[in-house]
């Protein structure tokens, strides 16, 4: 082996992760979003190193500072201050915590839920597997945001219950994408191969089948985060989601709606900030998703 | 077939049942008097109490109180709201159309743009134009549709003064509600200027259903692209191209028909979606209809109208998404032989 190596030139079939890596970076909007995901990863870990004022300090002397290219403007507020004098920019990155930061945490751990509930059901057959999916019908058929109102209605508002809310109402979602994706796999042939071969349900599982369903699940794993910020947002625009002093984006957009005419950049910010965000996420689902189908191609 | 419409309707009675007891469930956990939240009644007479607890059997064991809970429902019985003391099912029967009608136009419009974008991306696969399409997609799919809103009645209704920003008709006009369909109730009307009226109508709902349309749009547009290359790989495709059939035949005539019937059953899917949208673009609209209604239920803790929400908004997506199941079903005999818990 040692001698061939020099003399030939070996290929080297990259692994699937690899393949799928390689296609995934040869795309640049893949790979901008991937940037963009990264420093809001960056953002929400070192935000209060970042944030130039502490978390709901008010300028008392600079009420509504327009941001600072206007000609009103001041570099000390650079995207301009709120009606309290807050620092839009301190906000919005403290804000970064509340919705981006939670949102991973909350699809982690409705990944973690959905999965486990998800893969039983999926292994299993008959009568149990059926009794599952009328109950994973039922929960799909309330809107998921409707759920996490009604949740955060009679639990009160608040963090924790807001993220409790959400990731209630995501887990149905995993549920589903992880029972399609194992059933879908459990009828290839390659898995009736190790059956046959005698192995029992966990080894089929562990060794043929989650491999193979890694994939659905990252690219459920994207879209579940761009639903998980947006939710998140669309509660505190409903003023239902994260109080003060908590800054989060869509709080502090409704807290804008009443100034839109007199200092709208307290309703563009944040807006553009949820905007970001989320299209970063679906970049890189979108280019995830191409990647895996190059790769199958 | 009717093996098959069985199935589904036994599914259907399943699905309802699982939503009432997860409904009934949240009654249990709701803070305050069980069966002011059940029934609405704030201070009830002895003689009502007795009656009440008779309807919702509630000393008998909690298998009774569901069964109670059901059967009440089901006849159509939803309590008193506790803000208004009004049946509740009154209050739904006049508001449900609002929300009904801006679905269906935005669901019209989201179905005539998003499908010949799809086919037309999928047509230039790879150029330009699909290029174009699928990143114009991407980047509308992922503004919240509050913010859209907002950004629209800021421009299109402040700055511009271009359209009315709340609420679905002039208080000018006084029309009866028939249908609860603002545009049928213009037409029925005997308005003397019902054209006026009609005009009206129709620049009330621009801005609602836009905003309302924008996020079904672009995902019919990726699931018609996506099915319609799944469609345009297969062997017939090839074998219309190799008869030298003109490539827009094909598309139209032989791919499409094909590629529909995926995209109508996704579709349906995302009905949910749809109606959790329509709720925040009644509350920043102030569009009269049932999301309104309930985030105002909500902000005033009204119980009753919470649970009557939740069972007529889940309800309602069960059962387009089993007509929709059906009519798939006698579409398309391929589906027909699948076997139990296999989706």
């Amino acid at each position: 082996m040692a001698r061939t190596s020099h003399i030939y030139q070996d290929e080297i079939i990259p692994s699937p992760q690899q393949q799928i890596w390689r296609n995934f970076s040869k795309s640049p909007v893949a790979m901008l979003g991937l940037w963009v995901f990264a420093v809001f990863i960056f953002i929400s870990i070192f935000a209060p190193l970042l944030a130039p004022y502490p978390l709901g300090y008010q300028h008392t002397s600079a009420l509504l500072m327009p941001p600072s290219w206007h000609p009103e403007g001041h570099v000390a507020f650079f995207f301009g201050t709120d009606d309290l004098g807050r620092d839009i920019l301190s906000n919005l990155i403290y804000g970064t915590r509340t919705t981006f930061g939670a949102s991973l945490l909350v699809t982690f751990i409705a990944l973690f839920f959905g999965c486990v509930i998800g893969i039983f059901s999926g292994m299993s057959h008959g009568l149990k597997s059926s009794v599952l999916n009328h109950i994973l019908d039922a929960t799909l058929a309330i809107p998921s945001l409707l759920l996490a109102i009604v949740f955060v209605a009679i639990s009160g508002p608040g963090m924790t219950n807001v993220m409790l809310a959400v990731g209630i109402s995501l887990t149905p979602q995993f549920m589903r994408a992880t029972h399609n994706a194992v059933h879908h796999e459990l009828s290839k042939e390659y898995v009736t191969a190790t059956k046959l071969d005698g192995a029992n349900k966990s080894q089929i599982f562990i060794n043929s089948i989650l491999p193979n369903i890694l994939d659905a699940l990252v690219i459920q794993i994207t879209l579940a985060i761009s639903v998980a910020i947006i939710d998140i947002a669309t509660l505190g625009f409903l003023k239902l989601g994260v109080q003060s002093p908590r800054s989060e984006w869509g709080a502090m957009l409704s807290e804008g709606l009443d100034l839109i005419f007199l200092a709208p950049w307290n309703v563009a910010f944040p807006g553009l900030m949820i905007f970001t965000s989320v299209l970063s996420i679906n970049m890189i689902g979108n280019g995830l998703q191409r990647a895996l189908k190059e790769r199958i191609d | 077939m009717w093996f098959y419409v069985a199935r589904r309707f036994n599914l259907f009675v399943l699905t309802l049942g699982i939503l009432f007891l997860l409904v009934f469930l949240m009654h249990k956990a709701l803070p305050g008097d069980p069966l002011t939240n059940l029934s609405g009644i704030t201070s009830p007479t002895f003689n009502q109490l007795e009656l009440l607890d008779e309807q919702y059997q509630l000393s008998g064991s909690v298998f009774n109180q569901y069964l109670g809970f059901v059967t009440e429902r089901l006849s159509g019985n939803f309590g008193l709201s506790l803000t208004s003391a009004q049946p509740i099912l009154d209050e739904i029967i006049q508001r449900l159309p609002a929300t009904i009608e801006l679905c269906i136009y935005a669901m019209i419009i989201a179905l005539s743009v998003g499908i010949p974008l799809g086919v037309l991306a999928s047509f230039r696969y790879k150029k330009v134009t699909d290029w174009l399409i699928v990143s114009m997609s991407l980047i509308c799919y992922s503004i919240p549709i509050f913010w859209l809103g907002v950004i629209g009645i800021m421009f299109l209704g402040l700055e511009f003064q271009l359209l009315p920003v709340a609420g679905r008709l002039n208080l000018l006009f006084q029309v009866e509600p028939v249908t609860g369909f603002t545009l049928i109730d213009i037409m029925l009307s005997d308005l003397t200027s019902k054209s006026q009226a009609f005009k009206d109508a129709f620049f009330h709902l621009i801005m609602p259903t836009i905003t309302l349309a924008l996020f079904p749009v672009t995902v019919v547009i990726r699931i018609t692209r996506t099915a319609m290359l799944e469609e345009l790989n297969t062997n017939h495709i090839k074998a219309a191209e190799a008869r030298g059939i003109s490539p827009l035949i094909i598309v139209l005539h032989h791919a499409l028909p094909n590629a529909m019937k995926p995209v109508l059953a996704q579709v349906s899917l995302q009905l949910s979606t749809l109606l959790t949208s329509a709720m925040v673009t009644e509350v920043i609209f102030s569009w009269p209809g049932i999301g309104t209604w309930l985030m105002s239920a909500i902000y005033q803790r009204d119980f009753p109208v919470i649970s009557a929400g939740i069972l007529i908004c889940a309800g309602l997506i069960i059962i387009i998404s089993i007509v929709s199941d059906l009519i798939a079903i006698a579409a398309t005999t391929k589906r027909r032989g699948m076997h139990h818990g296999k989706n």
